[in-house]
């Protein structure tokens, strides 16, 4: 594909311009042959070839004339199998460049300089037919690579890393206020860069330089660029002929493209003229890849750090400003789980006493509120790695619901979480089987144990409480969907439903005969208090802990109903056994019409915003149904559409960001976000305040404060709040609305868990500290750039202040008491961050 | 700005208006101008109501049982879950045909219905319209949708009628729009304890959502608001001011978070002149998860509310986790049995504490659920999901001691049962919606306005039944 501007450019090589829209013709030349070709015996000069497209390359032949004077000739070719056939090469002449002299564009002539014929016959060898023109000899050139381009490996050589953005500038460029000279640039690896100048010296002769620069931040340093001279063309080229020169040095600044510059410094020493090029861009680029990606600034990184991470850090930012949003987003993709440790919770805490109430020891201390499981989850999502990951295991821990709340244990949710984390981007088929056959999901909706009517249990009826869930919650919903997740609606103006209530009894069925590992009947599952000091009491060996470890297995004694299931209009063939059945269930759930929409509806909630148009439902969807490969499912795909979608991005320029677009953010992504904003490594939460006999005092420092909306514990499998809660009075869906009652805005004030000991521990506390005690100005400054996205201006940023001056009273005065101030301080800082983060620019995830 | 006006700033704040909002103007949808006007002015016609949803679908084949030639039937249906007879608690019901007696540990109950205060809505459920067990086994009855859904009955017993005018508001909400002239607080007629639901939900009133524990730490919101840490945070509303132009996300999060920090302020001024022997707010919420205490801050709420001159109350609340798929007979909170003793400890308490307040002939209090359950326990020692349910209605007004409505023949696959699996899911004989207009009517909602409030209650012979 050519870029429209390189056609517009065609300026430059207007001659050739017809050969560009060549017709198609063989695969076996690609992008990988793009590069930089010589021939060892005639070292000194050479070729960079660049691959347009399937059917073109552009090659320039940095060599000299007869005479030993420089020069330069390009042409456009065509593939041809393994041969590439240039037509027509021209050489240009006539602009004069130099520090006393005027560049001008139109001065420029083109001479035609004979054709060319590449034929290769590998990866790494070819010969090149030259048949010359205007006093260029014939010559044949042995040609070897040089360099290959970073990103573009030859035919089936697979890339082996992820490449940073910059690995797009490879290409042609130029400024078309000077048109007529330019740049090749090949990047050849995470940090080298290879340039070739191609342009003119004061007398309008040909001149180019070349040199191996190195990329700093966003520019393409060459310190050493070089030109030469000597060599003359033709068969009797003598590569010791050929003097190189010191030239001086260029500085590219093409990368993010907008306000792309090249910047030079000829000669040493006294010697030296320096210049500037400004309104560079990109002419051609290797493949059609863009070679200007957007521009990632700071609000648009900050954002994506929003959607689809548990908000920026610093160095997040910098890394997605690096890669770019699709760079980011694939590195992210191939980031291996984090997972949350648990052997040390084997008999840990959410036990329930005869009250119902949890009941918890950890090392002698009360847990009631601690919720270790919860902890580590927490703490993966402020430190993690893998952020998009675990966004997406938070994601589908709201969808595929168990509960602390309904006695699922610490290791039994440590051991969830963690087989989320393993799915979260593979194939959702992999992770219904996971969850439907997981510990904590056969307890948590009692499909562990069920049992269908057999000679040996006539009264046994299965269990339809996962399966329901399962159809309702899990997979498909209760409405008719069409693919942009609107309802389908009968002659009558009614939803039609998606499934019976005698699909969720089949359905029961042929899920029913599983059981836990181990204790596979407990009389009274919920009273764990004698268990749990049993398990110490044997080092934790203890076998009803145990089943929270391993999948279910089939109980077997007829416990699987065997006879034909008729499910969602599918038939299950009677005694194909246990394992086919599941499979089955799987088939038909993966075939509904419903499971792309729903699921996809779901996840765009999560991530990006509560009300989603249609089209973009439907856009998701489409990907889920189908990821290119004709595979269902494919949660990594889904992810990347639901965050590369257009209507997602709209919003990285501010102005353009959709009415009503976003979502309020839960009380676990305002926790974390705080956290991440001042680089914690975890949750600054660790209980060093607590004992048992200052239970408010506890409860108050050790509870993640997150009141219905802590990871894994629900207060039910609908989840913290419905997926379509509408806002009351307004045709709006807002999930998160529900949060925002008496406990919800006060956990919003109570901002920032921990103390000072904590905020010291695991995150950046000195810059906090410091912002504060230098004054009001530095504190919004740091508020703007940690948590507004560097938002120029705010409503309320006078009350911001205000208060910053106030608190750097308060930290001025508590240095003089001698009370211990370190847990008062945290609970000033958790309030200034509460109030001064309460407004909708936090609020909102936009 | 007089007292009225700031009120409707708030509410405008709640409900989203932004085009009056930004043009400064007082417009108000005109039925609400009507119902709130003057409302704390006079005393003396007072009446409340207390929703206590049992969430989770309530048992109530286990609530209340029949000591007569029925109790056979529940017994063969029922199987290993089967209260034993001599554990019920016989209650003496004047007019009906049967001998009922409750589940053990809802004793504290018997008293109060013996007395007369309490009336049981036998079997009923969310309908459309009138149908029987047949007509909905053989696929002739139009059914509600999504039957055994939790959300989707929850909605549709709180009066969210997909596809009508009903849509997405509740019974309450609307019924309290509706009301007549001068009998409305904006504050204190229309609340949920701890968190919205649907029920309290107008077309353009969201409930006060109140809650009034006493415990006061450092991190509690009432403490920071009432200057705890001597920090005048009244500034805070400059954080959550909504401004012209702002989409209805923005209104939506601001005005929550708003009413919030607005609320707090001013239900804990109202609750503090409440005297400390009312209601006393002494209760161990964690004994039963906060429903005795919970009760308890209705009647301070009710106790103030009339004090200032509102003239209608109403507070909902849902309690407990009813869905009882496994292990349903033991002891605590995961249990039905123990669910049951904590309301009807909860709900005797409420009783006493009323009539401490003097509020005992002015209150009534409607006990319902999304659904009831199987007779047939399945495989876990639990029950799945049914249909038909108990509800009950408490209170001095009441016409109480009585059974209303049929009992269900307690036979699975019997001419009750809604499904040819045999599993005893009853299909109602009454719709909820006839329960929620009496009360409403008793309450003071007109029946001209019943079309407004109720989605299907045309469809019956009678919109109400004889309650009070």
């Amino acid at each position: 594909m050519i870029n429209r501007r390189v056609v517009s450019s065609l300026r430059l090589l207007s001659a050739l311009a017809a050969l560009w829209l060549g017709v198609s013709s063989s695969h076996a030349i690609d992008a990988g042959y793009s590069g930089s070709w010589y021939d060892p015996a005639k070292d000194g000069q050479g070729f960079t070839l660049q691959v347009l497209n399937e059917s073109s390359m552009l090659a320039t032949w940095f060599t000299f004339d007869t005479e030993g004077n420089q020069a330069w000739m390009q042409g456009v070719g065509q593939i041809e199998g393994s041969r590439v056939v240039f037509d027509e090469l021209l050489r240009f002449t006539g602009p004069t460049f130099g520090a006393s002299v005027a560049y001008r564009p139109s001065d420029r002539k083109a001479i035609a300089a004979g054709q060319l014929e590449i034929e290769f016959d590998s990866c790494d060898a070819g010969t090149a037919i030259y048949t010359g023109a205007n006093g260029f000899p014939d010559d044949t050139l042995n040609l070897s690579r040089l360099s290959s381009v970073y990103g573009f490996p030859c035919q089936g050589r697979a890339p082996r890393e992820r490449f940073p953005m910059h690995h797009g500038l490879s290409g042609a460029w130029y400024a078309p206020e000077m048109d007529g000279q330019g740049w090749m640039v090949e990047v050849l690896d995470q940090n080298q860069v290879l340039v070739y100048w191609f342009t003119f010296d004061e007398q309008g002769d040909q001149r180019w330089m070349l040199g191996l620069g190195r990329m700093r931040n966003e520019r393409i340093e060459v310190s050493d660029l070089q030109w030469a001279e000597g060599g003359r063309f033709g068969p009797e080229f003598d590569p010791d002929e050929v003097v190189r020169t010191a030239w001086g040095r260029l500085d590219l600044r093409l990368w993010p493209c907008r306000g792309a510059s090249a910047d030079y410094r000829q000669g040493t020493g006294a010697v030296v003229r320096s210049g500037k090029i400004a309104g560079v861009e990109p002419l051609v680029s290797i493949s059609g890849k863009q070679s200007c990606p957007p521009y990632v600034d700071k609000w648009t990184a900050a954002r994506l750090l929003d959607q689809a991470a548990f908000g920026p850090t610093p160095a997040a930012e910098e890394r997605a400003y690096r890669l770019g949003l699709e760079g980011w987003i694939d590195e992210q993709l191939a980031m291996r789980p984090t997972l949350i440790e648990w052997e040390d919770l084997k008999c840990e805490g959410n036990f329930f006493d005869h009250n119902g109430m949890h009941y918890g020891i950890e090392d002698g201390v009360d847990t009631h509120f601690h919720g270790a499981a919860a902890l580590r989850i927490l703490d993966s999502f402020v430190g993690g790695a893998d952020q998009l990951r675990l966004r997406m295991s938070w994601a589908l821990s709201q969808l595929l619901v168990i509960s602390a709340e309904g006695g699922i244990q610490e290791v039994g949710q440590a051991v969830y979480f963690n087989l989320l984390q393993d799915h979260a981007l593979g194939n959702f088929r992999d992770l219904l089987r996971a969850v439907t056959l997981s510990p904590a999901m056969g307890l948590y909706l009692d499909n562990a144990g069920s049992r269908a009517a057999s000679e040996r249990c006539p009264n046994c009826i299965p269990n339809e409480n996962y399966a329901r869930e399962l159809l309702m919650l899990f997979t498909i919903g209760v409405n008719q969907l069409n693919m942009d997740g609107s309802v389908r609606l009968d002659k009558g103006g009614t939803p039609k439903e998606s499934f019976t209530q005698d699909d969720v009894m089949e359905l029961a069925r042929a899920i029913s005969g599983w059981n836990l590992v181990d204790r596979i009947e407990t009389a009274d599952r919920f009273d764990f208090y004698d268990e749990e000091q049993a398990c110490r009491a044997k080092g934790g060996g203890n076998g009803f802990i145990a089943a929270n470890e391993y999948p279910m297995r089939p109980i077997g004694f007829m416990a699987h109903d065997a006879g034909q299931k008729q499910l969602l209009g599918q038939t299950i063939p009677a005694g194909q056994g246990i394992h086919a059945d599941l499979e089955s269930v799987l088939d038909i759930l993966m075939a509904h019409p419903n499971m792309a929409p729903f699921i996809s509806q779901r996840l765009i909630r999560q991530f990006t915003t509560s009300n989603p148009t249609p089209a973009y439902i439907q856009r998701v969807a489409r990907v889920f149904a189908d990821n290119g490969d004709g595979i269902a499912g494919d949660l990594s795909a889904v992810i990347k559409a639901i965050l590369l979608d257009p209507e997602a991005r709209l919003g990285d320029q501010p102005g353009q960001l959709p009415r009503n677009f976003g979502r309020i953010r839960d009380l676990v992504h305002q926790k974390t976000a705080i956290a991440r904003g001042l680089e914690c490594t975890a949750m600054p939460i660790r209980n060093y305040w607590g004992t048992p006999m200052d239970n408010e005092f506890y409860r108050m420092r050790g509870a993640p404060h997150m009141p219905r909306n802590r990871p894994l514990s629900s207060p039910e499998v609908f989840n913290f709040y419905p997926p379509d809660n509408t806002v009351p009075g307004m045709d709006i869906i807002s999930p998160e609305h529900l949060l925002l009652n008496y406990s919800g805005v006060q956990a919003r004030v109570w901002a920032l868990p921990g103390d000072r000991r904590e905020l010291k521990e695991f995150c950046n506390y000195d810059v906090l500290r410091s912002a504060i005690m230098t004054g009001p100005d530095a504190v919004i400054d740091l508020m703007k750039g940690r948590y507004l996205r560097g938002r120029e201006s705010f409503p309320h940023e006078a009350f911001m202040r205000d208060y910053a001056d106030w608190l750097r009273g308060w930290l001025i005065n508590s240095e003089n008491s001698t009370e211990d101030t370190g847990r008062y301080e945290g609970y000033q800082l958790a309030m200034f961050f509460g109030y001064t983060l309460l407004g909708e620019e936090f609020g909102i995830l936009r | 700005m007089t007292e009225l006006n700031r009120k409707r700033r708030q509410l405008l704040r709640s409900i989203g208006l932004s085009g009056v909002m930004a043009a400064g103007s007082v417009a108000l949808p005109w039925p609400l101008q009507m119902a709130m006007a003057n409302a704390r002015a006079t005393a003396r016609d007072y009446k409340a109501v207390i929703c206590v949803f049992l969430n989770g679908g309530n048992d109530g084949n286990d609530t209340l049982v029949p000591m007569d030639g029925a109790y056979q039937d529940y017994s063969r249906g029922h199987g290993a879950l089967t209260l034993p007879m001599d554990d019920l608690v016989r209650l003496s019901l004047s007019q009906s045909d049967h001998r009922l007696g409750l589940h053990p540990a809802l004793k504290p109950l018997q008293s109060i219905s013996d007395r007369g205060d309490i009336a049981w809505v036998a079997n009923a459920g969310p309908l459309l319209e009138p149908v029987t067990a047949e007509q909905v086994r053989n696929g002739t009855a139009r059914v509600p949708s999504f039957l055994g859904s939790h959300p989707d009955q929850q909605r549709l017993v709180s009066g969210g009628v997909p596809g009508t005018f009903a849509a997405n508001s509740g019974w309450g909400g609307r019924a309290l729009e509706h009301m007549p002239a001068g009998m409305l607080d904006e504050l204190l007629s229309n609340l949920a304890l701890n968190e919205d639901n649907w029920l309290m939900r107008g077309k353009f009133w969201a409930p006060t959502v109140a809650e009034d524990r006493e415990y006061f730490n450092s991190l509690d919101l009432r403490y920071i608001l009432a200057g705890g840490d001597s920090r005048d945070l009244s500034a805070y509303l400059e954080a959550v001011r909504l401004r012209p132009g702002m989409d209805d996300l923005s209104r939506a999060y601001l005005g929550s978070v708003g009413n919030v920090l607005d609320e707090v302020l001013e239900l804990r001024r109202v609750l503090d002149t409440v005297p400390s022997h009312v209601a006393p707010n002494t209760v161990d919420p964690g004994v039963d998860h906060g429903l005795m205490e919970r009760l308890r801050t209705a009647v301070r709420v009710f106790w103030a509310g009339r004090e200032m001159g509102v003239k209608r109350q109403m507070i909902f609340l849902d309690w407990g986790g009813f869905d009882t798929h496994a292990n349903q007979r033991g002891p605590t909170l995961q249990h039905h049995d123990g669910l049951l003793e904590a309301l009807g400890a909860g709900l005797s308490d409420l009783d006493q504490q009323l009539k401490a307040g003097g509020l005992h002939d002015e209150v009534v209090t409607l006990v319902m659920s999304e659904f009831g359950r199987p007779l047939r326990p399945n495989s876990g020692g639990g029950t799945d999901h049914g249909w038909g349910n108990h509800f009950w209605v408490m209170g001095g007004p009441v016409n109480g001691n009585r059974l209303v409505g049929q009992m269900p023949t307690l036979v699975p696959g019997g001419p009750d049962d809604m499904g040819d699996d045999a599993l005893g899911r009853w299909v109602p004989t009454t719709n909820s919606d006839q329960i929620a207009a009496s009360v409403m009517e008793w309450f003071g909602l007109p029946r001209s306005e019943f079309g407004k409030v109720f989605a299907n209650l045309d469809n019956f012979p009678s919109p109400t039944l004889d309650l009070f």
